[in-house]
């Protein structure tokens, strides 16, 4: 197996984004990426697209092929990886996986999302078609439930109570201040996320990511072949991925995913590191509850600790061990399938030395943890500077 | 008679006549609720139908404010999970005030008229 390299990275900008399809969002982070690299679409073997559903949110269904289309590829081969909320992370992984199994010398991976053409209640129901239909879906279960039961059972045995949360928020919304791409741009209080609306009790508003329209967009070739391509190189370290059941219900122990631990050991397996080589992360905050469970299982922080170590700081920009210094789903927004590749997206940015306003000092790997359903999937990363 | 296992009609129909079903691996004893094609302890696909005691504990809940479409008119709805006697676990909509919720409340299985299958589960405070 080949040592695969980040050559180029591109991402829209985050937000309401109007009347645009997800195949020109990806068209726009795709050409981003190509130009950082120093290639052109003739250039691109083969393409991955992470989207969760253009069916449901555009009326577009078969929308692979959609993305040589726009970009003028002739018979370039694309292929549509869907995996919920994890569909980008997956798309990358796949590209990954191919360049490193000697298939093709420069892939790309792509995600998009395009969410805002429909209601919040519809969107809510797009989501929850991630869950299982017969034995959740049915029963009137939404994400924001389904974390909300996981929030529940986290605070009943380790006391992670609404502020801990609330900090989780709080510190999103203050990275993304200096994210020029994130869809809000707004520090919050305490007491705003505290007293926003319930949506399933106990999480509220600002415990949850907004709807967003997105895409992001990667370079990935060879780690030999790197200095053929304009881009400056990031080294892929480790990946994995692992899967378990649809339903919530059916995990034993609901304070935890057992997919992201083994997603995680397997990565850092593959890399020959440990939770504690790593200098920061980008986790997959969809909620609140959501990073803090994240943090834990990825062996970053003691299980229930997750949450007072955004309250006193230690997953803060200038923290211990920053985590989403680029806002996060929670601020940066949650464009679904573009999700996974925004965050390796930012992580190469950080290792290359080219993320502004919000870059940290002296890092040399960054993870990434991107969640599909409600744990079902779990894809992570593992990058390192580049030479 | 086909060769497909319809684990899913199988608890539907239990569903609809006030049961719940799981099934049961013949050769290693498990019990799955909701039923699955094959045994997630041995792999085998010896497996019969069998009925499971509608009992169980609230593992953790979440009142819901914001739904889809479809649950608009029930908003807001307690949805909860619980762990059966026999140890396997189901989600359903839970009909007691959230007040009165607590992790380890003893619950049984009810079943909501005007509905069909899966959707027709309810917990309530065991009397
Ligand atoms: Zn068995």
């Amino acid at each position: 197996m080949r040592d695969v390299a980040i050559i180029g990275v591109g991402m829209t900008k985050f937000g309401q984004l109007g009347r645009v399809t997800s195949r020109e969002l990806i068209a726009s982070a795709a050409v981003e990426a190509m130009n950082d690299a120093g290639v052109t679409p003739k250039d691109i073997e083969a393409n991955y697209v992470g989207i969760l559903s253009s069916d449901f949110f555009e009326h577009q269904m078969h929308s692979a092929p959609g993305v040589p289309d726009y970009l003028g590829m002739h018979n370039t081969p694309s292929t549509r990886v869907e995996a919920a909320c994890a569909s980008g992370g997956l798309s990358v992984m796949h590209a990954i996986m191919a360049v490193a199994g000697g298939f093709y010398d420069t892939v790309l991976a792509t995600g998009a999302e395009k969410m805002t053409n429909l209601p919040t209640n519809h969107v809510t129901e797009g989501l929850a078609m991630c869950a299982d239909d017969v034995y959740e879906l049915s029963l009137g279960i939404t994400f924001p439930g389904a974390f909300a039961m996981v929030a529940r059972a986290h605070e009943a045995q380790f006391g992670t109570d609404a502020e801990q949360r609330a900090a989780v928020a709080v510190k999103n919304h203050k990275n993304a201040t200096k994210n020029p791409l994130a869809q809000y741009q707004k520090e919050i209080t305490f007491e705003k996320a505290m007293n926003s609306i319930m949506i399933a009790d106990p999480l509220r508003l600002f415990d949850c990511s907004p709807i967003t329209d997105g895409a992001a967009a990667v370079v990935v070739v060879p780690w030999e072949d790197r200095h053929k391509y304009e881009g400056q190189a990031v080294k892929v370290r480790g990946f994995a991925q692992a899967s378990e059941t649809m339903s919530l219900h059916d995990r034993t122990d609901i304070t935890s995913f057992n997919t992201t631990k083994i997603a995680a050991r397997n990565a850092f397996k593959r890399a020959g590191l440990e939770p504690k080589d790593i200098d920061f992360a980008e986790v997959h905050d969809c909620f609140t509850i959501a990073e803090i469970v994240a943090i834990e299982d990825m062996g970053f922080f003691k299980k229930g600790e997750g949450g007072k170590a955004a309250l006193n700081g230690d997953t803060a920009a200038d923290g211990h061990l920053p985590i989403n210094v680029s806002g996060g789903l929670k601020a940066k927004g949650h464009p679904i399938g573009a999700t996974g590749v925004a965050q390796i997206v930012e992580v190469s940015k950080q290792l290359r030395g080219t993320a502004g306003e919000r870059q940290l000092s002296d890092v040399e790997f960054g993870m990434t943890q991107n969640l599909g359903g409600s744990g079902s999937t779990i894809v992570c990363h593992i990058l390192e500077r580049g030479d | 008679m086909d060769n497909i296992m319809r684990t899913v009609e199988m608890y539907e129909k239990a569903i609809n006549e006030n049961k719940l079903v799981g099934i049961k691996c013949n050769d290693c004893s498990r019990v799955m609720v909701p039923p699955r094609p094959v045994c997630r302890n041995c792999y085998g696909t010896n497996l019969s139908e069998v009925e499971v005691e509608g009992k169980g504990k609230l593992v953790t809940w979440t009142v819901i404010h914001i739904s889809p479409p479809t649950f608009m008119d029930m908003a807001p709805y307690t949805l909860g999970i619980v762990e059966l006697t026999n140890g396997e676990r189901l989600t359903g909509i839970v009909n007691e005030p959230p007040e009165n919720l607590y992790i380890g409340l003893e619950v049984e299985a009810s079943f909501a008229e005007n509905k069909e299958g899966a959707s027709r589960l309810r917990w309530k405070k065991t009397e």
